[in-house]
């Protein structure tokens, strides 16, 4: 036990909680990731409500990382999150996708529209807007892409003000 | 119905099969002797790419099972890629998902490819701040991994126990001054590998690697603690530390029981 609550303070002194997961460009991996995620943030202190809100954040941006931004089947997706200040900052970087699907990545980041009701997909990046406070992207020298999302606490569990700005201007 | 074929550019075993609108009854004779063509010139991978099909017929159906018979039978396969949900959902509401692997995109039916037939290992590395608190999160994290590969919920228990004992171990033994301690776990069809790495003080190190080695307990009879590394031992197939001035690594490896 002794040694137990050393190393917890010796780790809360050092700072910001980081974790990191490298993973292969399968989509398989995504469950227990999301939920790997959701779980640190718990233990981070943060709400259930923001957990939930974390696991469909990664959920989102891991498929989108795999299924538009791994050129082959070597290809991995990374995630790191990083706690502190009462925020999660994540972010998700895949090798990189063709010229359009960085055209529709940033289309989708940088001027969010719902899709028409007979649209199938492409509401994933509006949904990780909504749950997040911050989103942006970063382009490596090699191609990859990163996708850093800010997640703020919200002590009284009331609804972040941007999701009820997306739903009016839907309206 | 149009269908067409070419050899995958990612791997030259496996055929890429377009089909294009109805899939008729009528189309069943045509479909069964490009099957032939592709199993006589020894290609017993298809991927049936179906994004652009806009129906499924019953002999259609049974004409796709007969082809995968085939393909299985020369150790082989076929799996539906781009399915939309509507056909998808009416070919599963019939049972054909035990019957055809359904995925999204061909990378995906690459990466299965790849497990079943190539033996690949995949690998996930971790790391995570030394804090106990997060180790459960770590060991259910791997052990769903393994789940999600197909391993038995015996294996991803006693994975999830192997993790949760070395991870402790680095955290609760490794120098407290330490960053972070990184966890790899490198997995296939047949086999699990752990590797954990951390900064260990020189003589805790080396009271691992005794222990270990000289297959000893660090309890005695009425301790309450230091079992951890005979269960592990129990468990697993080998266990291997390494020591040098970067910092201690353990890796452990475990066969999967139904291989």
């Amino acid at each position: 036990m002794d040694s137990q609550s050393k190393n917890t303070s010796a780790s809360g002194a050092a700072g910001a909680a980081g974790y990191s997961v490298n993973l292969p460009s399968d989509l398989e991996y995504i469950p227990p990731l999301r939920q790997f995620v959701a779980e640190i943030a718990r233990v981070e202190g943060f709400s259930k409500k923001f957990c939930f809100r974390t696991e469909i954040i990664v959920d989102e941006l891991v498929t989108n990382g795999i299924l538009h931004g791994s050129q082959d089947v070597h290809s991995s997706v990374t995630l790191a999150a990083k706690f502190e200040d009462g925020a999660m900052n994540l972010s998700v970087q895949d090798q990189g996708g063709t010229r359009q699907n960085l055209e529709n990545l940033k289309r989708a980041v940088y001027s969010p529209k719902p899709p028409s009701n007979d649209k199938k997909k492409g509401r994933g990046l509006v949904i990780v807007q909504m749950l997040s406070s911050e989103i942006k992207i970063d382009l490596g020298e090699n191609g990859q892409t990163q996708v850093h999302v800010v997640k703020t606490k919200d002590p009284d569990e009331n609804q972040p003000q941007r999701e009820k700005l997306l739903y009016e201007s839907d309206l | 119905m149009r269908i067409s074929q070419q050899v995958s550019s990612h791997d030259e075993r496996i055929v890429l099969l377009h089909f294009e609108g109805d899939l008729n009854a009528s189309d069943c004779e045509a479909t069964s002797k490009i099957f032939q063509e592709i199993i006589d010139s020894k290609k017993y991978f298809i991927v049936a790419l179906m994004e652009n099909v806009t129906f499924v017929s019953s002999p259609f159906r049974g004409e796709l099972m007969g082809c995968k018979l085939r393909l299985v039978e020369k150790g082989g396969n076929m799996v539906i890629v781009g399915l939309n949900y509507d056909l998808r959902e009416r070919l599963i509401q019939m049972g054909a998902d035990k019957i055809f692997q359904f995925y999204p995109d061909t990378h995906t039916a690459y990466n299965h490819y790849h497990w079943e037939y190539t033996q690949t290992a995949q690998v996930v590395s971790i790391t995570l701040p030394p804090k106990l608190q997060s180790v459960p999160a770590v060991r259910r994290f791997i052990a769903g991994i393994a789940k999600q590969k197909g391993y038995t919920a015996r294996d991803s228990f006693r994975i999830e126990t192997i993790v949760d004992e070395i991870a402790n171990n680095a955290i609760e033994h490794g120098d407290s001054s330490q960053p972070e301690i990184s966890v790899e776990l490198r997995i296939d069809r047949k086999k699990f590998e752990l590797l954990v790495r951390n900064k260990t003080l020189m003589d805790k190190a080396n009271q691992l690697k005794y222990v270990l080695e000289a297959n000893k307990e660090t309890a005695q009879t009425g301790d309450t603690r230091g079992r951890g590394l005979a269960l592990v031992k129990l468990i697993s197939n080998s266990i291997n530390v390494s020591i040098d001035k970067s910092g201690t690594e353990v890796k452990i490896t475990k066969m999967r029981e139904d291989s």
